[in-house]
């Protein structure tokens, strides 16, 4: 089935996974990946020794991410990938550590802050932390900078309408109006209103934990789209993801985390999976 | 086959969805029929005009409602308000003056006293619920005792004791009890205060980052705080607002009434909270309409009028106010499950 309506049935034993893919995406998906065409440059943001104040947490770690790259963070669960991109956006509290961006230090108290500074966050909990179910695909879009399409308080609707296009168009959100509440979006294309809510913050930096959970195939090519787009743009992009092959198909150094600490940060083209298992165990 | 059962469903679901308001349209009809004399233009200016002090209230407490809160000092912060109002507007030639000495007052600065009564305790309501974190039902029902400890203390008059406060002003009543006529019908002013206050509300609700932060809130707190909203600010205000109508509904209910006693105000939680809900204000938070919120309170009112003129027993009127409560938040509840 695609979009609600019957594609295909076929028999189990004639289908391949391509052919199944084809049809459940309606067109050919042989590679996985789109192509890597981000090109590096200057370091934008630097970590450095970052430890959490309340447990679990994670202890000084340090890291450099430069401008036009995808920086994919692996690790078990349970290593504190989600715990590291929460305390640089300052969801949860930091002990001790710097983060500089643009050489200029950075540190976010709080979500606030680090918007008003250049940062974004994707949250793995798309339902708990990320939509607002009830709420209109609207409002979902412009919720994390919505003071900009407004004057003394009082809100612009036609700013507010233009900047929801722009999330619908350029991201390619299927939704029968941007009024409908966003339950009624499939995961992809909710987890589209969202990518596209933080574009509007114009970020610097993106941090993005499991973007593609539970997401299907299609929208999984669109979104790695996305990001190698973005970091096309010379945004500084680091995703955490607990799918290896996803982390190998698009990012250009993974750093692996273990047990709150950094394990290991390798180029993609010098590590693999079975590395990347063996860096996780590192301090367990 | 396949058809029918969607049709079945679709069915069932505009029943739940208008379940609350065909039982409450019922139990108008039925009023109507018992004593037809009931539709008359006197009987529809009293409800309007009692619903508006109420849907006042209902207004500042359905913003609570949708930040997953609630409000249980409505009630005595009104009677509060009122009493205080009152005594600073008492006819000058009336013997029992609470302050024998006070002058007449320009109307605005009692009003503007019982609103700055009101918005602290909205203020200290919003500052529990964002600052420390307590459930908004816990913050309140302390606030409301404080509030009525207080009413007590300020109407107590040794070796007297508690007066009502009466013998108001006649600018005071006549701002509040007036009328407009219009094409021969009189209109009371209460319902274009009520009109003013909706309008603003809606607007306050619909087109500011105030209303669109407060939906955001109450649909998902955790969601919200990781966009940027700050959470507490947006709480304390919208708390803030609600602590203002009700100290503008305590002005208005006092000249009203044309008294008031520290049992003004009793309950006035409960009619506000259940207009609320029959309107479909969700306590799951992060819905609600001002539309609906009058429509509640309007149809509420037409029961509570009802329900009197043919004579039921205020007993049984809490009975049946119980069960609308529980019978809307059940099926508010059932929306929400089925939609999952």
């Amino acid at each position: 089935m695609r979009d609600g309506k019957w594609v295909a049935t076929e028999k189990a034993e004639n289908i391949t996974t391509d052919r199944m893919i084809k049809l459940m995406v309606g067109r050919d998906l042989t590679s996985r990946f789109p192509p890597k065409t981000n090109k590096t440059s200057d370091i934008i943001l630097e970590v450095k020794n970052l430890s959490g104040m309340y447990p679990p947490t994670i202890k000084n770690v340090s890291f450099e991410l430069k401008k036009g790259e995808i920086l994919g963070i692996a690790g078990l669960v349970g290593s504190r990938r989600s715990e590291l991109l929460e305390t640089i956006f300052g969801i949860a509290r930091k002990k001790s550590g710097e983060i500089f961006l643009n050489s200029e230090r950075k540190d976010n108290k709080n979500p606030r802050q680090a918007i008003k500074n250049g940062f974004a966050l994707i949250t793995e909990e798309r339902r708990a932390t990320g939509i607002f179910e009830k709420l209109s695909v609207e409002l979902n879009a412009v919720i994390a900078n919505i003071k900009k399409y407004s004057t003394f308080g009082v809100l612009s609707e036609r700013k507010i309408k233009g900047a929801t296009r722009w999330v619908i168009d350029s991201m390619r959100v299927k939704t029968p109006s941007e009024r409908v509440q966003i339950k009624t979006l499939s995961g992809g294309n909710q987890q589209k209103v969202i990518i596209g809510r933080w574009l509007l913050t114009e970020p610097e930096i993106l941090l993005l934990d499991e973007p593609t959970r539970g997401i299907d195939v299609g929208a999984k090519y669109e979104i790695y789209q996305l990001i190698i787009d973005l970091a096309k743009k010379n945004k500084g992009v680091i995703v955490v993801s607990s799918e290896m092959p996803e982390l190998l198909g698009i990012c250009d150094r993974i750093l692996v985390m273990s047990n709150g600490r950094v394990a290991g940060i390798r180029d993609v083209e010098n590590i693999t999976q079975e590395e990347i298992v063996e860096l996780s165990a590192k301090y367990l | 086959m396949v058809d029918l059962s969607l049709k079945k469903r679709k069915f069932n679901d505009v029943l739940l969805d208008y379940a609350l308001y065909i039982v409450l349209g019922a139990m108008i009809l039925a009023v109507i029929l018992v004593d037809p004399s009931f539709v008359s233009l006197k009987n529809i200016t009293n409800i309007l005009s009692q619903a508006s002090t109420r849907g006042i209230l209902a207004l500042g407490v359905a913003g609570l409602i949708v930040l997953q809160g609630t409000d249980l000092s409505v009630g005595r912060v009104l009677g509060l308000c009122a009493i205080i109002s009152s005594s600073l507007l008492q006819s000058t030639t009336s013997a029992a003056r609470m302050y024998p000495n006070l002058p007449m007052l320009p109307l605005v600065v009692p009003m503007a006293i019982s609103i700055l009564v009101g918005a602290i305790f909205g203020a200290i309501n919003g500052f529990g619920v964002a600052k420390l974190k307590v459930h908004a039902f816990i913050i309140t029902l302390g606030t409301q005792l404080i509030a009525y400890g207080i009413s007590c203390i300020y109407i107590d008059r040794p070796p007297l004791g508690a007066q009502p406060i009466a013998n108001l002003d006649e600018r005071y009543t006549n701002f509040v009890t007036g009328s407009l006529k219009l094409l021969n019908i009189e209109i009371p002013y209460l319902i274009f205060y009520l009109i003013l206050v909706a309008v603003i509300m809606w607007f306050v609700w619909n087109k500011t980052t105030l209303g669109k932060n407060m939906f955001a809130i109450g649909g998902n707190p955790e969601a919200a705080a990781v966009s940027g909203v700050n959470t507490a600010k947006n709480i304390m205000i919208i708390f803030i607002i609600s602590g203002i109508l009700y100290g503008l509904a305590g002005f208005l209910e006092a000249g009203r009434v044309g008294s008031a006693t520290s049992n003004t105000g009793i309950n006035y939680e409960l009619d506000a909270i259940s207009a609320c809900v029959v309107g479909g204000v969700s306590f799951a938070g992060g819905i609600g309409t001002i539309p609906g919120v009058l429509i509640g309170t309007l149809i509420l009112q037409f029961i509570n009028y009802g329900l009197n003129f043919i004579g039921v027993s205020p007993y049984y009127q809490y009975i049946i106010k119980g069960l609308i409560i529980i019978f809307a938040v059940s099926i508010d509840v059932r929306k929400y499950l089925v939609k999952k």
